[in-house]
Parts: structure tokens; sequence; C-alpha cells
């Protein structure tokens, strides 16, 4: 089901895909005469062998025509098209275990270098106070 | 606008929740600096938890107020189970916090996605180079320095590559840094964060960041186990670590070793001794939760009788 590009249907593969959901089993014919608009034989013709063999209908020959019937209902391509919207939503992905890792929350990365200098004397300091208090208690 | 009963419940609903959240979280926003002020001092353990409560208490006080008051109300006294006209401005304030969620919900889907496929790609192809208190430890190549607890379910903890070798983090800084990410762990602040970042912010509110910054405080405290060395070697790995990272973007949701520069102030500044915290008040925080949440229910309670009047003002708005 994946690979059936639903989400990429032209406005007259919709059309007719939307003729033979309605006549159920139809030939070339039948669904030309479902058109809203007036289109040549083949070009319909042509538009249902190309959504044949993007799976989206099924047809079977009788006689010398080919009679169409859709492989999926309205709701499955409905559905499918929903899907295919929110994979493409979340394709968007950085899952590289190379990416920087951060948080969500506002924390930006880029210190300055002067607070960091100021962050380790501190750090010193404490140091020194801490061996100092040390060998005081001793 | 006519709506029919149903559809007209749950536009009352929506903006009800939506109205009484964005309320709630303004006024939060508008008293942050008093709030933040308040809790200066505080032992770090009841600030990261009041300052979670302070923004899931909104989305919750909103679902209750709408669920647990309006639409009982509205169902007792709704006589008119026709169709029956809504204001238009109804419609569009629906309309704007129908959005406002669910722009928020299909943010913080997309952060989980990410996440989760991120922490899978790691697993598959980062090196484990050991386990600390039963997290995996995994090596990224990563050119710049990271330390971080990633993943929820089963979290691991991330470290560049660099760090391990030649002259990165020795021994002992590694295992603090490493005891700071298994306190994320065992607190679930991944959880936590992945919780929030489902709650609908009024821009500029930045109690998430206030959130993060106590979360890391009281993963330092556990890490620094009370012992001043370890506290000031944790302090080092803080401004080692933040040395060498750079400025990217945020693409999953981890909690990593440094914060941003606020955070690394604090942090150290706690960790050096220069912040003093006062004793625990664990009493008093209960003692004032339970006065705020008892003068909530009073006034909910005590304005049930108006409430279907304030619905059916609301459904007609201008």
């Amino acid at each position: 089901m994946d690979s059936l590009p639903v989400s990429r249907l032209g406005r007259r593969e919709r059309e007719v895909m939307q003729a033979v959901w309605e006549l159920g089993r139809a030939s070339v014919q039948q669904v030309s005469e479902r058109l809203s608009a007036a289109l040549a034989y083949t070009t319909v013709m042509t538009t249902l062998d190309r959504l044949f063999r993007k799976g989206l209908l099924r047809r079977e020959k009788q006689q010398r025509a080919f009679i169409y019937s859709a492989a999926l209902t309205a709701e499955d391509v409905a559905g499918q098209q929903a899907a295919d919207l929110v994979r493409r939503f979340f394709a968007e992905s950085d899952a590289q275990p190379e990416v920087l890792l951060s948080c969500l929350v506002d924390a930006v990365h880029g210190y300055d270098t002067e607070l960091l200098d100021q962050l380790e004397s501190r750090i010193r300091r404490a140091r020194a106070q801490a061996r100092t208090e040390k060998e005081r208690g001793r | 606008m006519t709506l029919p009963y149903t559809l007209r419940l749950i536009c009352l609903l929506v903006v009800v929740t939506g109205v009484v959240h964005a309320a709630l979280q303004g006024a939060l926003t508008a008293n942050a600096r008093r709030v933040m002020r308040m809790l200066r001092g505080w032992p770090a353990r009841q600030q990261e938890r009041i300052l979670l409560c302070l923004q899931m208490g909104p989305p919750a006080a909103a679902l209750l107020f709408a669920g647990a008051l309006c639409a009982p109300q509205y169902l007792r006294h709704e006589a008119n189970h026709a169709a029956e006209g809504v204001s238009w401005a109804c419609v569009a304030l629906a309309c704007a916090a129908l959005i406002w969620f669910a722009a928020t919900a299909a943010s913080g889907l997309r952060v989980w996605l990410r996440t989760v496929r991120f922490t899978r790609a790691c697993r598959r192809s980062a090196t484990v180079v050991g386990r600390h208190a039963g997290i995996p430890v995994l090596a990224v190549s990563e050119s710049e320095a990271v330390v971080a607890l990633a993943g929820f379910r089963r979290p691991a903890i991330l470290v560049s590559r660099k760090l391990l070798e030649g002259d990165g983090l020795g021994e002992e800084a590694l295992q603090v840094a490493f005891e700071h990410e298994r306190a994320h762990a065992q607190h679930r602040d991944n959880w936590k964060l992945l919780a929030l970042s489902f709650v609908p912010q009024l821009p500029g509110s930045g109690w998430m960041q206030h959130w993060q910054i106590a979360a890391d405080c009281v993963a330092d405290d556990d890490a620094a186990q009370g012992d001043v060395e370890r506290g000031l070697l944790l302090a080092e790995t803080l401004v080692r670590v933040a040395r060498c990272a750079g400025r990217r973007g945020r693409p999953v949701l981890c909690t990593a070793l440094s914060s941003g520069e606020a955070g690394l102030r604090e942090r150290v500044e706690r960790l050096t001794g220069e912040r003093e915290e006062l004793p625990g008040t664990r009493g008093a925080t209960i003692a004032a939760m339970m006065v705020f949440a008892a003068v909530a229910i009073a006034a909910a309670v005590s304005a049930s009788p108006w409430v279907y009047e304030v619905c059916e003002r609301i459904l007609h708005l201008g």
C-alpha cells in the first residue's frame, strides 16, 4: 500500500477515479460519458490505463474492450492520502548520531568565553578554599 | 452561525479550555519574575516540582473547568436540543483555540518521533562503551562535546567520542557526568520534557527554561552526593564541556549535561557554594499548594450557579 501514489493523483485522475467509484464497473465509453468535461476517448483510455498501472484500478477484458473497477475504495484512498501527508510531515528527520544533541528548551549552546573564564576562576577559588578548610580541620 | 446541540457543546468546551488555559498562563507569565524571586533559595527539588506544576497546572485546570463544571451545567440546563445560532466571535475563538492545541500537539508529536528515531539510530550505530547504573553508555562520533541522556522507556547516555579519548574528560569527571545523567533518568526528566512539549505555551513564558535549570540542579545535587570535591569536579566538567560545545539547532528532546548560559552560571554557583539554599520547606510548599487548590475548588463551586449563564454568554458573544 505504501508504494501507491494516491497522494500524487492529478485532477483528471481523481475525476476518473470518482467516476469509476460511482459506476462500480465501467468501460472507457461509460467513464467518458460520466465526466463533467468532454474529453477525447483516447484521453480517458490513457488515464484509465495509467490508473491501472498505478494499481488503483483493476481491469478485465470483455470481448474487445476493457472493463475497469476500483482496486481501492474512496475511503482507502482518503486514508492513504492522510497517511502520506503525515509521513511527509514527519519525514524531515535529523536522526543521525552525528547530529548534536541539545535540549528542546531554549538552552543556547554558544557560550561567552569571558563567562567561562569567570566560572573557572570561581571554581579554582572554591577549590582553594575547600583545601584550606580541610587543612584547618586536620 | 447555526450549530446543532453537540457541535455547540464542543465549541463551548474548546473555547472555555482555550480561554482558561491562556488566562492562567498569561497570569503566570506576567508574574514570572515574582514567582522566581519567591522560589530563589528554595531546595532545587522543590523548585523543580513547583515549576513543573506551574506548567501542567493551567491545562489541567482548564480541562477540569471545562469538563467538570461547564459540560455538566450545560448538559443539565440547556433545554434546546435543536440547532441554535452561535456567534461568529465564539466560532472564531474555538477555531483559534483548536489551531493552537493542534499546532502544539503536532510539534510535540514531531519532536517525539524525531527523538525516538534518533535514539534508535544511536543504538544501531554507536558503540556501547559500558553501562552506568544499568544505563548503556554509547559513544557517538560527534564533533562537539556532548554528554546527554536520550530516550524514554530505555534511555541511554550518549557521550562524544572526543570526551572519552586523549585529552577528553578524566575517569572521575566522566563518572560524575554519567551520575548526573543517571539522576535525570531516575527522575524521568525526558518524560517530563515530553509532557511539557505537549502543553500549549504563550510566547515568551520562559517557564520551560526555568524548569530545565531546576531539573539540572536536582541532577547536580544527586551527582555531587553532598560531597564538596565531587561538586567542584562536576562544576569543572560543566565548564569544560561548555567550552567545546557549539551553537547548533535542537533537533531532538533529551537532557544534556550542559545547559544555557544562565543555567550554567547558576549551577556552577550552587556547586561552588556561592548560592545558599534555605532549609527544606516541604511542609510549607504542601500547605501552600493545598490552600491554592482549596481556593480554586471553592471558587469553582461558588461560581457553579452562574456557569450556565456564562456558557450562554460565551456562545452568543458580541
